[in-house]
């Protein structure tokens, strides 16, 4: 008996350890029987018309291409997390492969250690075609695909193409380029700021204190906000500044002096590039810092707040100024926005922006960003067959181009299942109908202007909520603010930059919060040149912007 | 029995040392389950999470189940899990009895053989060539078999084995069992410890792998918990960051990572309270000898 029993268990062992590991079945016909359903509820919508309108314009393409390229597309996508069905079930996969001859498959990037990932599948001859990438241009990454070979430049393919080579202007071809020659595409995208400085009008009102408009100005406010009782409560409880502990957020208090603490910004003067991080200007940002740490006007947390901790020091009212982007005061349904716990805390809390601030170096918010984004690069698995690459740069001419049918359907997706439109044709709705997710993944394509995307930056974007108003003209008044030029992005990371980078960072956090005294400055600069190789990483820098032409 | 005062007050520290680490160990456990329960509104406004939460939501939960892949990852992880820990048992046993046999011919050819690969890995991309040309590629077969023996878990099994007493191999041999009727019918039933500690050791590894599924298994139909729960936070924690939320309920990151946590220990709570028993017995006998 018990022989068989353990026979038993053995064999069912067996039969699940063979089962369970056998690929899961592809999703049946049902999911397309639901989308069926899914249209046929949208129909009702009052949409047929434009939906006839849009099938016909849909199929108005070009004859069917002889020859089906398979095509592995590796993305790093933001919209990861929906379930993916068989590629054959995805509308769009199946227009690109009847129309451009390509069969892609994307791979999309796993959230960590995806560098990891490439490289191991590079390093094993299993690259990807294209590359689609959330990196920063010029990006370390890419320089050192392009110095092993394993992208390809694109300047005749890119030539060829009517769209592509005219969508990108020089300066914005120049993030692309390595050694002159162009190895990548994106879509153009306006760099808009978010970020700004931010004081709490009210308590200005109770102390009699105007909006300040210099860095002198804000550290007057600072010490008011400090030891005036800006809340009349009778108790000191309250300071000046607050920040989160990274600099990553106190931008906009340091670009008036011309750096960004905690970062390196590069930027040309006198036709050479200055490294901020170790300038003067630098020094001098960190040195208004500690002064005001000194005064006793900053939020004595501040070097230990993380994100949550520093919402927290907002939400309790401890603080007056602070560095954020536009929305941080957003309102919405949720208990988690931050409007709701302030005004919850206290209904008379006005937050404000405040215009770039005048300081050492002029009046600036922050630093210019990039102005292209969501790069592809070619890999030589591009040139394993003949055509291929002709092939991929007629789906790129396409998908790039917002007139192309290809850009429509891969960015709105099918009428009526994903959208519909009013009378005069603007889309008024979206939905993301179950079992449609593949379609997700080709918004990776959709321009960085696109207004039907983006809540904010668009005024005539139809899911702009009216009570919203107020937040797009936060939005406008932070991207209408002066940025400082600079030519960060365009240089590749060079192999001594993260140890640098590391020693620039802990020092510069020593200097700020006094553990290390600002007149040893040189020396910090001296051990960067001397241990850190600070010199080799501004020559190689000269040298790269030089080939671009920024440099004499 | 009566108790010396001096034993009495080496038991009272005793037990209050005790009752220290315990909270210590418990502390950590309560801090997650309150945190991943608490309204992030509470938290901001009373400054920290509360050990027990004056408010409760499933909140976090909720947005964490929500997430269209995870009832599918659960049963990938549980699959790996099992599979794989039934592989890796049958394989370590199948090698640990061998070369605990002192008779065995080349014993420590085969036992250099087995520490080689301990203390010198081949490195990520060889194991990815060698996945890759296997054709286990995007199979549950690339998490588990890459790793399906453990040389330290199998020295601990071999160890065991070596532990048991002669004798009863030796009567068993001339009675006239064979090699695979004695392991079977008398080496495991006495190693039952060491088989539940090794299969704990090998389960949770399987449960918490995440870099092996990331490289091997791209078809997001096939990955494991950890894989998704890390997708989800990553894009939880951008978007709060970003607070680009496009009206979609906002949940604190650290409340989603605490219930990410919680999801994700949950099936080991479950299991452990029943292997607990040979756990401790188990690691101490590996170690033993005499």
């Amino acid at each position: 008996m018990k022989r068989s029993v353990s026979l038993f268990v053995a064999i069912a062992m067996l039969v699940l350890a063979v089962a369970s590991c056998a690929p899961p079945a592809p999703q049946t016909v049902e999911v397309v029987k639901e989308v069926t359903t899914v249209v046929e509820v949208e129909k009702e919508v009052e949409v047929e018309k434009v939906v006839e309108k849009e099938v016909e314009r849909v199929v108005e393409v070009t004859a069917a291409p002889q020859t089906v390229y398979e095509v592995t597309l590796w993305e790093h996508s933001p919209w990861t997390r929906a379930e993916v069905g068989a590629k054959e079930q995805d509308f769009v996969w199946e227009y690109i492969r009847d129309y451009y001859g390509l069969d892609i498959t994307i791979q999309p990037a796993p959230s960590a250690d995806a560098d990891a990932k490439l490289n191991a599948m590079i390093a094993a001859g299993d690259m990807p075609e294209i590359i689609q990438a959330y990196w920063g241009p010029s990006n370390a990454v890419s320089a050192e695909f392009v110095r092993q070979g394993v992208l390809v430049p694109i300047d005749d393919y890119v030539q060829a193409q009517d769209y592509l080579s005219e969508y990108l202007t020089e300066d914005e071809w120049v993030y692309l380029t390595y050694s002159g020659r162009k190895y990548g595409l994106a879509q153009p995208r306006p760099f808009s700021n978010w970020l700004t400085v931010w004081v709490r009008e009210d308590w200005l009102e109770n102390l009699g204190l105007p909006m300040p408009t210099t860095v002198d100005e804000l550290a007057a406010v600072a010490r008011a906000f400090t030891f005036d009782d800006p809340d009349g409560n009778g108790v000191n409880d309250t300071y000046g500044f607050t920040a989160q502990a990274n600099f990553g957020m106190m931008t906009s208090f340091f670009a008036p002096f011309g750096a960004n603490p905690g970062q390196n910004v590069m930027y040309i003067e006198n036709d050479d590039v200055v490294f901020s991080g170790f300038s003067n200007y630098a020094k001098e940002a960190i040195r208004w810092w500690k002064d005001q740490l000194d005064a006793g006007v900053v939020d004595p947390d501040w070097t230990v707040h993380n994100y949550d901790t520093w919402r927290e020091a907002v939400a309790q009212q401890r603080v007056g100024i602070i560095t954020a982007e536009f929305q941080f005061t957003r309102n919405c349904s949720s208990n988690a926005c931050l409007a709701e716990i302030i005004a919850t805390a206290n209904p008379d809390a006005q937050w404000e922006q405040v215009p770039a601030i005048e300081g050492p170096y002029g009046a600036w918010s922050a630093w210019e960003g990039t102005r292209v984004d969501t790069q592809a690069y070619f890999t030589r698995a591009c040139l394993d067959e003949p055509g291929k690459m002709d092939a991929i740069m007629r789906f790129f001419n396409d998908a790039m181009n917002p007139d192309s049918d290809l850009y429509h359907i891969m960015v709105y997706g099918q009428p009526g299942l994903m959208y519909r439109m009013d009378e005069t044709g603007r889309r008024t709705h979206r939905f993301s109908p179950q079992g449609v997710d593949w379609f997700s993944y080709w918004l990776v394509f959709r321009r960085g202007d696109e207004g039907y995307f983006y809540y904010y930056i668009n005024e005539a974007n139809p899911f702009l909520p009216q009570e919203e108003g107020k937040l797009l003209d936060r939005q406008v008044f932070s991207i209408s603010q002066p940025l400082i030029p600079h030519v960060t992005p365009l240089v590749a990371s060079h192999e001594l930059w993260p140890d640098l980078n590391a020693y620039m960072q802990e020092m510069h956090m020593k200097f700020a919060t006094g553990q290390e005294l600002i007149e040893n400055w040189d020396a910090f600069v001296d051990t960067a040149r001397r241990t850190y190789g600070l010199d080799e990483v501004m020559d190689d820098a000269r040298e790269q912007l030089r080939s671009i032409d920024l440099l004499p | 029995m009566r108790l010396s005062t001096g034993e009495r007050i080496f038991e009272t520290v005793n037990i209050a040392l005790l009752v220290l680490v315990a909270l210590s160990a418990l502390f950590p456990v309560l801090y997650v389950i309150s945190v991943s329960l608490t309204p992030v509104g509470v938290v901001s406004t009373t400054g920290g999470f509360p050990i027990i939460p004056r408010q409760i939501t499933f909140g976090a939960y909720t947005y964490v189940m929500r997430q269209g892949l995870i009832p599918r990852a659960y049963v990938n992880s549980l699959t790996i899990t099992t599979v794989g820990t039934i592989v890796n048992m049958i394989l370590t046993i199948l090698m640990a009895y061998p070369l605990s046999r002192k008779d065995l011919p080349a014993r420590n050819l085969f036992l250099v053989m087995v520490l080689i690969p301990m203390l010198f890995s081949g490195g990520l991309i060889p194991l990815f060539i060698l996945v890759k040309d296997l054709g286990l590629m995007n199979t549950y077969w690339s998490v588990i078999l890459p790793g399906a023996v453990s040389s330290y878990n199998l020295l601990i099994m071999k160890t065991f084995f070596e532990n048991l007493p002669d004798e009863i191999i030796e009567s068993a041999r001339l009675d006239g069992a064979s090699e695979y009727r004695i392991l079977w019918r008398i080496i495991l039933p006495l190693s039952k410890p060491v088989i539940a500690t090794l299969s704990l050791f090998y389960g949770v590894g399987h449960w918490n792998a995440f870099f092996q599924p990331m490289m091997f298994l791209t078809n997001r139909r096939m990955q494991p918990l950890q894989v998704i729960l890390r997708d989800i936070l990553t894009d939880a924690l951008a978007r709060e960051t970003a607070e680009i939320l496009e009206y979609e309920e906002m949940l604190p990151g650290q409340t989603l990572k605490m219930a990410a946590v919680m999801l994700s220990v949950i099936p080991l709570l479950i299991v452990y309270p029943f292997i607990q028993k040979y756990f401790t017995k188990g690691v101490l006998l590996g170690s033993v000898k005499g």
